[in-house]
């Protein structure tokens, strides 16, 4: 039976931009793509500034990091069944435990050799991308989420993912998290002497070893909760980490490092590239990125909010 | 001292391997008694398509199973390469599979362009090799390519046909991935369409590796139907954003093999009202398939794809001029039997035009629930239709 | 006084020696033992002297001249695609034209990187050059009608050298490298020996101190980089002979680790470092994906990260190191 015939002499309302519906929905809802892609991007890059401004490391395997969260995620809430929350908080920990083993095992013994620990981090991309595939196979894993998070909510007439809602949620939430954490706590004052000054910071008596293995962690935890949360929308795949790792280089080199006002403004500003570019100019969405890094590095290099590191 | 051994094992490390490099003592090097006839496969193993790889062996070696690596007499033997998506390395291998291992036979590498580098080689050396899931009809000029199961043009055109002629589509709306296949793809669907009398009302083109495609779905004008193609991992979240943005428009996609039957069984709901160019899916019927199908299934405990059956099928056909030649392996001899084949597959008839190019059954299909289960449903079987660039 | 110069000039000539003989060694080896081989062998070894070129060019930068970049692939490609395409695309049938043709693209190619990746100091001078490439090989996957994108530019021959009723072959060509290679050796170890090498290294260990002594710093970091992006076209163009085809992805960051890994295995701050981080990582590659060909990146992977940790100054550098310190042991 031709499944499309049925459509055919039907107008239905949700058909989106029949050339009928006004300009602002058009642009209500690039907004929201803007929006919801842009924390995306602010989860994945949230831990790697955090990471990069206290250790002053290019952690080149974060977006691997970010890869085994999701399939951890995958295989507990869809493989096993279990709670998609569990999984998410079970891919944060795998990662910051792949972290931590990192950190003692080998960036422990280069310390102080930023570019060597650069190098090490590439080489781990190696690796973890090959065992990734060794443990969970070369196939597509395709989006899941929460069945309470599956469905659309109705804006002005037209469908909108709540996933993406969702996820506009949870990134307003960690982005709130972290800044109160960096600027209202005494940890945040701890990480960010250490990101100013190493040796004042370290002669005033903060332990800045331990510091920096806490923020190592925390940042991977994050990357691997946001590979989760992420999955909502990418799924799972083995390569995804090269193309996630490009884009969080993206957003930082716009935004710049160390803070997450200037993660917010570089993930705000590379969704909303994303979205309206894309929107405007459909035939140059490659060129758009890396064209805004290329500006964003002439004009200020340390990107639009960045410490000087 | 620690540094001494470390360096003691590089040193012996490279002695190795350049001691492989010394003829007659490299890693499996071949005595000259016994020569049985050695089929090549050179696909992905690491790198984007990686996925696609291990289904390749599996497809070939099901069939060299059931011939007991034996044919006309001979022994058969497989040798398994990696190209790593990268078309330098694949012509490496291939180097080595040829001068080496010396293959009578390559199947692969998938991706075309990485056959375009290996293809021109092979044909200067007489070494026949085929493709796995279609290549464009200019490689047919080297002579010794097996065009399986299809140019890549009759992935586009029967449901381009199908859409304007059986569903009576005027106008498109086109996404494609932004690469080559892509355009492919979609501007031969695009032409095609418009060739019959409709028109495509927009392009827009995604980048590998689009995740989010929300800024394409705000932005699709109104048409009868929507064109899409891209690769499986991009297409699913687009299916699923499509339908979670309340868009209705029917969906048209060629070669959508892409969306392979597992995808199908987990997220069928989201996937209807795509109708698609489908070259395999388990379903299918043929009194080949109903006998492949649970054979595949009791061996690997897991439904074929078109990942593996087109490998099983291209090794069917290789060892089927076998037959036909006794055993010999010259390149002249071999692909004269190719040429003479006519095969009940799988995938249905088959036989093989004078350029090479197979002549395969294309079906349009939609996806819908048989027996509890989300499947590719034939709606319309094309038999063995023939790119009209010929 | 008297006995201490007589004595430092023979144990300086000893040196020279010590330093000569396994270059003299390695050389005759490519020479002669190579064309033995079977041409599948050839030609990996073609592939080698191809990417020692290669990483030899972004020694200059990472080793010398300290500047570190991720974008290297980006002089090597448009070197690559800008010989192929005159070959393929206008016919034009001659080698030194299209080795002249791509080295003046990729140097032109440099010398507007360099203006912006020098813009800017240590991380973020890494990222700009990692946006360049991209920039780059967004451009090769785009441009279809002259790149023919991600399909690759293929079909390219090697064009005519120029005597007549010759007949290019693989052993051929690979003499052709070897003679390229032994080339671009010669001219960046007298580079690097010059003035203007000590001063680059001079740069590298301490920029303060030498801006302090009135050196243009920047007017230095940007001639390396126009050389090192010279060095790299020369391999590019060489490489798309030998490879046949060109693909977006010999532009890409991929390919710029790829070869830095080269570069640092070997040895940064030599010469002959990155020849042996080539011939390493390249074997491995090769050889582990004959072993496992779902598993090599492990190992591959795993190399690198054991010669960060234990071989920092690399695995050419010890290897000579350690013939130093056997030699040394001889009393002459």
């Amino acid at each position: 039976m031709p499944v499309g015939k049925l459509h055919l002499n039907r107008h239905t309302k949700s058909d989106l931009f029949a050339g009928v519906e006004p300009l602002v929905n058009i642009f209500l809802l690039n907004l929201l793509n803007a929006i919801s892609y842009g924390a995306i991007l602010f989860l994945l890059a949230s831990g790697f500034s955090l990471i990069f401004g206290v250790m002053g490391v290019l952690n080149l395997s974060h977006g691997a990091l970010y890869m085994v969260g999701a399939y951890v995620g995958w295989t507990i809430a869809v493989a096993n069944g279990i709670s998609f929350w569990l999984g998410a908080l079970a891919g944060g920990l795998v990662a910051g435990l792949i972290s931590l083993v990192m950190e003692a095992g080998f960036f422990r013994r280069l310390y102080k050799q930023l570019n060597e620990q650069m190098l090490l981090t590439f080489g781990f991309v190696y690796i973890i991308d090959n065992l990734a595939r060794w443990i969970w196979g070369p196939s597509y894993r395709p989006p899941f989420t929460s069945p309470a998070l599956s469905g659309s909510f109705d804006i002005l007439g037209s469908k909108y993912p709540t996933v993406r809602i969702a996820i506009i949620f949870i990134g307003m939430v960690i982005a709130l998290g972290l800044w109160w954490l960096q600027d209202k706590t005494r940890a945040g004052a701890m990480i960010r002497a250490g990101m100013d000054d190493k040796e004042t910071a370290m002669a005033l008596g903060i332990n800045l070893p331990l510091v920096s293995t806490v923020a190592f962690f925390v940042g991977s935890f994050i990357a691997g909760f946001a590979g989760v949360i992420g999955a909502q929308v990418m799924g799972v795949y083995p390569e995804m980490s090269m193309t996630v790792m490009l884009l969080v280089l993206a957003v930082i080199i716009i935004g710049g490092v160390g803070s997450v006002q200037g993660t917010l403004v570089g993930a705000g500003i590379l969704g909303a590239i994303d979205a309206f570019g894309k929107a405007l100019f459909p035939d140059y969405a490659m060129f758009t990125v890396y064209l805004a890094m290329i500006i964003v590095l002439i004009i200020k290099p340390s990107g639009i909010l960045g410490r000087q590191i | 001292m620690r540094q001494n051994r470390t360096l003691v094992i590089f040193g012996v490390m490279v002695l190795v391997a350049s001691l492989s490099a010394v003829p007659g003592i490299g890693i499996g090097a071949e005595k000259a008694q016994d020569k049985p006839i050695k089929l090549g496969v050179l696909v992905d193993f690491t790198g984007p398509m990686s996925f696609a790889g291990q289904p390749v062996v599996d497809g070939v070696k099901m069939r060299l199973e059931e011939a007991d690596y034996k044919v006309a007499g001979r022994k058969l033997q497989l040798v398994v390469e990696d190209s790593a998506t990268d078309a330098s390395i694949a012509l490496e291998k291939a180097k080595k599979m040829v001068e080496r291992d010396g293959v009578s036979f390559i199947i692969g590498p998938m991706i075309s362009g990485m056959r375009m580098a290996v293809i021109p080689y092979l044909a200067k050396q007489k070494i026949l090799t085929s493709a796995i899931h279609s290549d464009p009809l200019e490689s047919a000029k080297f002579g010794n390519n097996l065009i399986f199961p299809s140019t890549l043009t009759m992935d586009s055109l029967p449901v381009a046909e199908y859409a304007s002629k059986e569903l009576g589509y005027r106008t498109a709306t086109c996404i494609g991935a932004d690469y080559n296949a892509g355009h492919e793809y979609v501007d031969t669907l695009a032409k095609q369409f418009e060739s019959m009398g409709g028109k495509a009302v927009q392009k827009q083109w995604a980048p590998l590796g689009t995740m989010d495609w929300a800024p394409y779905l705000t932005n699709l004008k109104k048409a009868d139907c929507v064109a899409v193609w891209t690769i499986d991992s991009d297409i699913v979240p687009f299916m699923q954003q499509y339908k979670s943005f309340g868009l209705t428009m029917p969906l048209i996609m060629p070669q959508a093999n892409v969306i392979t039957s597992a995808i199908v069984a987990q997220k069928g709901e989201s996937l209807t009202g795509l109708i698609g160019n489908i070259t395999y899916h388990y379903d299918l019927d043929y009194p080949a398939n109903k006998k492949y199908v649970p054979a595949f299934k009791a061996k690997y405990n897991r439904l074929p794809e078109h990942h593996e059956t087109h490998p099983y099928i291209v090794t069917s056909m290789f060892l089927t001029a076998l037959e036909q030649t006794k055993g010999d392996t010259s390149f002249d001899k071999l692909k004269k039997a190719i040429l003479s084949l006519k095969m009940d597959t799988p995938e249905g008839p088959m036989s093989i035009d004078p350029n090479m190019v197979v002549r395969a059954n294309k079906h349009i299909c939609d996806i819908q629930k048989v027996n509890g289960t989300w499947v590719w449903h034939t709606l319309k079987t094309y038999v063995q239709p023939r790119d009209p660039a010929y | 006084m008297g006995r201490a110069p007589a004595y430092r000039s023979k144990r300086g000539r000893l040196h020279k020696l010590i330093e000569i003989v396994p270059h003299l060694v390695i050389a005759l080896l490519l020479l002669f033992l190579v064309p033995l081989q079977p041409t599948y062998i050839q030609s990996l070894a073609t592939k080698i002297l191809i990417f020692a070129i290669f990483a030899m060019s972004l020694d200059l930068l990472i080793g010398y001249a300290g500047i570190m970049s991720l974008g290297h692939a980006a002089f090597f490609g448009t070197a690559g695609y800008a010989a192929g395409i005159l070959v393929v695309r206008y016919g034009v049938d001659n080698v030194w034209l299209g080795l002249g043709f791509g080295i003046l693209l990729a140097t032109l190619v440099a010398a507007v990187f360099g203006i912006i990746a020098l813009q800017a100091r240590g991380i973020y001078s890494i990222l700009i050059t990692f946006a360049l490439g991209q920039l780059l090989y967004s451009f090769a996957t785009k441009w279809r009608s002259v790149t023919n994108g991600d399909y690759g530019l293929w079909g390219i021959p090697i064009p005519a050298l120029g005597l007549s009723s010759f007949e290019w072959n693989g052993t051929c060509y690979y003499y052709f490298v070897f003679l390229t290679f032994l080339v671009c050796y010669f001219c960046l170890y007298r580079l690097v020996k010059s003035p203007f090498g000590k001063s680059l290294q001079g740069i590298r260990e301490g920029e303060s101190r030498m801006r302090a002594l009135g050196y243009n710093i920047w007017l230095f970091k940007y001639v390396a980089f126009i050389i090192a992006g010279m060095f790299a076209g020369a391999a590019g163009v060489l490489y798309a002979y030998h490879s046949g085809i060109m693909t977006p992805g010999d532009l890409a960051v991929a390919n710029s680790g790829f070869v830095m890994l080269m570069a640092i295995a070997g040895g940064v701050g030599t010469i002959y470092g990155p020849v042996i981080g080539a011939a390493l990582i390249i074997t491995i590659q090769y050889y582990a994906s004959i072993l496992t060909p779902n598993r090599w990146p492990l190992i591959l992977g795993g190399v690198f990260v054991l010669t960060i940790m234990y071989a920092r100054a690399g695995v050419g550098v010890y290897f000579f190191k350690l013939w130093k310190r056997v030699l040394g042991g001889w009393k002459f």
